[in-house]
């Protein structure tokens, strides 16, 4: 253990003189996880400006405002403010002071409480989610209405008078202000998505900690072809304890690699990793897995150029496809079970997870399934490189 | 010197690359402070010899001990005994010549101040004091050369065992380390060496296997591979005076296999000339010729390989 650990010592001297190795390990994750957060706004930080042009000033519209569209002030969802007329509306937007205009145009009450089509206007600026979450909303606005003119008539049908103008008026005000009978509800593991900062701090800590990990096994080839390999293994030191410096050289790299990723996220870029503990586990169980496939990989090549470029490939191959480039909410269903294939989408999972509140425990599932893959990969690779050491 | 107890032990190696034969049977000793080289051409399996004694390489078959000890890959013990400088430059170029030598000391289980009195020993004898905070890439490729055999002899090693160490280094480098070399066998330390210079086989081996092929042709002193050739010494003088003269009494000598003289010069074929030098020159003087210069040759090992092998050595 003690030649191991001098082999170790011996390697991470020559990387902190490795300029690339610090670049690929710490600042290109970083300033990535910086410029992702950036692009792609989070969820949890959405806010949208409308402003809504109410011609009719009808109780329908009078309803729209004080229901949908005032529920998504109070909810710090959006900024409603109004305007006097479409054209002033239609300048906000163009000027880009609110991101859509709602317009409710003049007989837009009357048409619904006649039982005829209304119509709503929607004028949208380029931040296309703004635009669909307010579609959304009248849609939702729209069916509700439907459900409404469904109950007047059936009202006015069961009483058999002809429809009076106020009590069609009544009644729709009436079925309006009925309370949904059903209201969904979404608890903690429903919701367990983490911060875009922390989702991308922890894709890309996931993705580089391949590029961190290589270091230190694809040494080994280096060394090979250097002829240092041989003259380490004719030191009273047998190939096991040569391995074992490498793997540990990996190993720390992959730890120290992502370790700095949480920390200055969380400390930069105000990302939210959750319980120390069990974030530190899944650090170690995702660095150990990604050493062991960087040993896989160093154990079929036969250069370190091989080895570099190989790696490479199987650390975008499944970062695509374990949603370090996107959340995988977001991905077909397909995409999303083959994700599971992967150690970046266990970890990211874990992350997660952890964003709901959750401690070491709630990440055992992740730690065994990282672990796993680092133990089964390793342990194949650790066998061929053995034959890269002795030939 | 053989007759000691053998601190090397080689016997019957055997070495197989797919359908190539690289090392066929070969059984070799050296005794503790006896200088041994294997002398061939490049590719003849002098590498892949020196790769199974030192434990780098799974042999095919036969058997290596070091002062008595088994060698194999994971034979540490007897691995601590040996130090390897291999042909080509096996050093960080990134780190500077101490913490090289550092490193390849604590690998060889040396710590401390044993380890940093011993580093700076082998900077000195290296002549690399001055260098030793450099980093090595910074070094001219004798002192690289230099600091390469350094480390083999870090640990003190009771074999110490060189691999072509000259290949590719300028004459005053080579002058220096066959020098070192020398000095380390006469200090007691057994040294293997291969080479494919004739002159480097002659300078430094006590004895010398002449590889091949996979094989060793033959073994021994340099007299007694010469020997197996059938070849002796030859005497050639410059001299005036009565040179026929001189000439048939020199012939009439027991140790003169043959002698031809004329225009001043006189020819000689003997056996171990140096040893009869005195008597030649006071045979010659003694008939009337008066001897300006002498010189020896000796048959070499360039001969003997062709004889053995039917090819030259540098083929």
């Amino acid at each position: 253990m003690r030649a191991a650990i001098v082999i170790a010592a011996k390697d991470l001297r020559q990387k902190i003189g490795d300029r690339s190795a610090l670049f690929l390990a710490i600042l290109a994750p970083l300033g990535l996880a910086f410029l992702f957060s950036l692009m792609i706004p989070s969820q949890d930080s959405f806010h949208a400006a409308y402003v809504v042009v109410d011609l009719d000033r009808g109780p329908i519209a009078q309803g729209l405002r004080s229901g949908p569209l005032q529920g998504l002030a109070d909810a710090d969802v959006a900024t409603i403010t109004s305007a006097d007329s479409e054209a002033a509306a239609r300048a906000e937007v163009d000027a880009g002071d609110v991101d859509a205009a709602i317009v409710i145009p003049v007989g837009f009450s009357d048409a619904i409480q006649a039982g005829q089509p209304a119509r709503l206007l929607i004028i949208g600026g380029p931040a296309t989610l703004s635009v669909e979450v307010a579609r959304s909303v009248l849609a939702r606005f729209g069916s509700d209405v439907t459900a409404v003119q469904v109950g007047v008539r059936a009202a006015l049908g069961a009483t058999g008078s002809a429809p009076e103008p106020s009590l069609t008026a009544r009644l729709a005000r009436d079925a309006l202000a009925i309370p949904a009978p059903i209201v969904v509800s979404a608890d903690a593991t429903a919701q367990r998505q983490a911060s875009s900062t922390t989702y991308y701090g922890a894709s890309m800590a996931v993705l580089f900690v391949f590029f961190a990990a290589q270091f230190g096994v694809v040494g080994l080839l280096a060394e090979r072809r250097n002829g240092t390999l041989a003259r380490m293994l004719a030191s009273p030191i047998g190939p096991g304890t040569i391995l074992l410096g490498k793997v540990l050289v990996s190993l720390v790299l992959a730890i120290v690699s992502m370790t700095v990723l949480v920390a200055a996220t969380t400390i930069l870029l105000g990302a939210s990793w959750g319980d120390p503990l069990a974030v530190a586990g899944l650090v170690v169980a995702m660095a150990i897995a990604a050493t062991g496939v960087a040993t896989l990989v160093v154990g079929f090549a036969r250069t370190e150029e091989q080895a570099g470029g190989a790696i490479a490939i199987v650390a975008l191959t499944l970062a695509v496809l374990g949603g370090s480039f996107f959340p995988l909410s977001q991905a077909p269903e397909g995409l999303a079970a083959l994700s599971l294939l992967t150690p970046h989408a266990w970890f990211i999972r874990g992350i997660n997870d952890l964003a709901a509140g959750g401690g070491i425990s709630t990440v055992t599932g992740s730690l065994v399934v990282l672990l796993a893959v680092g133990g089964i990969t390793g342990g194949i690779g650790l066998a061929r490189a053995r034959r890269v050491v002795t030939p | 010197m053989a007759e000691m107890a053998p601190l090397l032990e080689c016997r019957d190696l055997h070495k197989r690359y797919g359908d190539r034969t690289a090392v066929d049977g070969i059984s070799f000793e050296i005794a503790p402070g006896e200088t041994y080289g294997l002398l061939g051409p490049n590719g003849a399996g002098k590498t892949t010899t020196i790769s199974m004694i030192c434990g780098l390489l799974r042999r095919d078959g036969g058997e290596v001990f070091v002062d008595g000890r088994p060698v194999d890959i994971g034979a540490t013990d007897a691995k601590a005994s040996i130090g390897y400088v291999p042909q080509d430059l096996a050093i960080y170029p990134d780190l500077t010549a101490r913490e090289n030598l550092v490193f390849f000391g604590r690998l060889q289980r040396m710590g401390g101040r044993d380890l940093a009195t011993r580093v700076d020993e082998i900077l000195a004898l290296t002549d690399l004091t001055d260098r030793a905070k450099d980093r090595v890439d910074s070094f001219s490729g004798g002192m690289k050369r230099r600091l390469n055999i350094g480390i083999g002899l870090l640990h003190k090693p009771a074999l110490l065992v060189l691999d072509e160490p000259t290949v590719g280094v300028d004459p005053q480098s080579r002058n220096a380390i066959l020098s070192n070399v020398a000095d380390l066998s006469r200090e007691g330390m057994a040294v293997l060496y291969t080479t494919h210079y004739m002159e480097e086989a002659e300078r430094l081996c006590d004895r010398i296997a002449i590889i091949d092929e996979g094989r060793i042709k033959a073994e021994g002193t340099r007299r007694e591979l010469v020997a197996l050739v059938g070849q002796r010494d030859r005497v050639e003088m410059v001299a005036s005076g009565a040179v026929a003269a001189a000439t048939t009494a020199l012939g009439a000598l027991d140790f003169v296999e043959e002698a031809t003289g004329g225009d001043g010069r006189i020819e000689l074929v003997v056996d171990q000339a140096r040893n009869h030098l005195p008597s030649i020159l006071e045979t010659a003087a003694g008939n009337g010729a008066l001897v300006k210069s002498v010189e020896v040759v000796e048959p070499d090992l360039e001969a003997v390989f062709l004889h053995l092998t039917g090819k030259a050595l540098r083929d």
